[in-house]
């Protein structure tokens, strides 16, 4: 089975937004699981909401919100075109799409796991006289490396299948947003084009059966290294 | 005694059932094209105002492609109104229409338009690439959607297309194309003369002449097998002065 040029570059893009899309929301992620793991505060339910909703209303929805938040002539979106950033119509668009979508995962699994350090491993090395920074970095976070892998997967995968915010904020350009899913929909939509999206979903189901395999390898490795 | 009122309760269900059975509103399903929206659901209301009927109309907006394929998968669709010929005669082809059912609902203009701080006026489509720049030009998408697939054949026609492909954004239906360029997501945007009419953003800036693209027109027909007294009543009415003047006021021509 060789790949038609259309194909390729669908499968390219898709796999370039969602590598930017993880690689762009691990950090902001980390930091907001903390943030909700091991801090009181007033409003914190509402930032939870907040970085809940795109979990909730419908991918269309979250499309639009981004037209309006960050569409080319507003605010945003000019300030963001100064910075050199475009995101209308373009790839990068694409990737913010995705790291909304995807970004309560990330949150959600990484936060469950830091919840889970046992935080008398916490207090021990605050006794010894480690700063904060230094329990974060040398206790907290290695400890929590499977929610982050967990959280990593599930945001790459569902930046793979991202729809329908994308095809709402950046429409669907072949080579510049056209991602697989967005192809495999045009396909489906196109008389006779039944064996295109045949071959399209082998291969979507591919990468996805790839990628669980990786990520499955890379979680029984980290697994054994904390429990020795 | 137990016996017994088992046998009350069972008698007293189907009577329930047969009760709730014939008052039961017939239901009709109405798929019709994205851009026929705010015409159709209107006549809809005027049609059971003016003839009382008790029928309930269900109705299922979206592109024509993706009502046909909805419809061709076993879709409960009575009646099928299409923003273009292709997709009724591929559906007709399939043996779907039922014979006698269709016919021409109205016609359609297609249109260049901008957004609310856009240009006002173009007097020659040939200066759209200029006046575009490094913007875009929002439309269906032209594989598959009847909006885009007219636009492809309009700027073909004045030797626009491969020029443009690169500042096309499209859409999976005529509506979205319209919503990008209301929102300035696009400066100009390809759709029909009712969709423009119906946008308090954006405007006419241009109109196709008839000859740059297939006529832009609206099947109307029965789905094979859904045909009822209903639906005829329906498909007369469609036909008539007072549905065409319904038309007419949403941009639509009609014969």
């Amino acid at each position: 089975m060789s790949l038609s040029p259309e194909e390729f570059n669908a499968i390219w893009l898709s796999l370039k937004v969602a590598v930017w899309a993880v690689a762009v929301g691990l950090v902001p992620a980390i930091a907001f699981a903390l943030l909700l793991a091991r801090c009181q505060f007033r409003g914190k339910a509402l930032i939870d909401a907040v970085i809940h909703l795109p979990l909730v209303v419908p991918p269309v929805v979250t499309g639009y919100l981004l037209i309006i938040v960050l569409g080319r002539r507003t605010f945003l979106g000019e300030l963001f075109q100064a910075l050199g950033l475009k995101f209308a119509f373009n790839w990068k668009g694409a990737v913010l799409a995705s790291l909304v979508m995807s970004f309560p995962l990330m949150v959600r699994a990484i936060r469950l796991s830091i919840e889970a350090v046992d935080k008398g491993l916490e207090a021990a090395a605050r006794t010894l006289g480690a700063s904060r920074l230094r329990i974060f970095l040398t206790i907290t976070l290695p400890l929590s490396v499977p929610g982050l892998i967990t959280g990593a997967v599930l945001a790459f995968a569902r930046s793979l299948g991202e729809f329908g915010a994308t095809i709402t904020f950046v429409s669907n350009i072949p080579g510049e947003t056209q991602t697989l899913p967005l192809a495999l929909y045009t396909f489906t939509q196109t008389p006779d084009g039944e064996m295109m999206a045949a071959r399209l979903c082998i291969i979507s189901i591919i990468i996805a059966l790839v990628a669980l395999a990786l990520s499955e390898v890379l979680a029984q490795k980290t697994a054994k290294r904390i429990n020795g | 005694m137990f016996k017994r009122s088992l046998l009350t309760l069972a008698s007293l269900c189907l009577a329930l059932l047969l009760a709730t059975s014939a008052v039961a509103s017939e239901k009709v399903y109405v798929f019709a094209a994205a851009s026929t929206t705010n015409a159709v659901k209107e006549l809809i209301d005027i049609y059971r105002q003016e003839s009382g009927s008790a029928a309930e109309f269900l109705t299922s907006f979206a592109s024509s492609s993706t009502l046909a394929r909805q419809i061709d998968a076993g879709a409960d669709a009575n009646i099928f109104i299409s923003a273009n010929v292709k997709w009724y005669k591929w559906l007709d082809e399939k043996g779907l229409v039922e014979a006698g059912s269709n016919a021409l609902m109205a016609s359609n203009a297609l249109v260049v338009i901008a957004g609310p701080n856009g240009k006002d006026k173009m007097n020659d489509i040939r200066q759209l690439p200029g006046l575009l720049g490094e913007g875009y030009l929002a439309m269906g998408d032209a594989t598959h959607v009847p909006a885009g697939m007219y636009g492809k054949e309009a700027l073909s026609h004045y030797g626009l297309w491969e020029s443009l492909s690169k500042q096309l954004a499209q859409y999976p239906d005529v509506r979205k194309a319209l919503n990008a360029v209301d929102t300035e997501q696009a400066d100009f945007g390809i759709v029909y003369k009712t969709d423009a009419i119906q946008s308090k953003e954006s405007h006419i800036v241009y109109i196709f002449a008839a000859e740059s693209h297939t006529p832009v027109e609206y099947p109307i027909c029965a789905v094979k097998g859904k045909q009822t007294a209903e639906t005829k009543a329906f498909l007369a009415f469609m036909k008539s002065a007072r549905a065409k003047t319904v038309l007419e006021k949403y941009g639509f021509v009609t014969q």
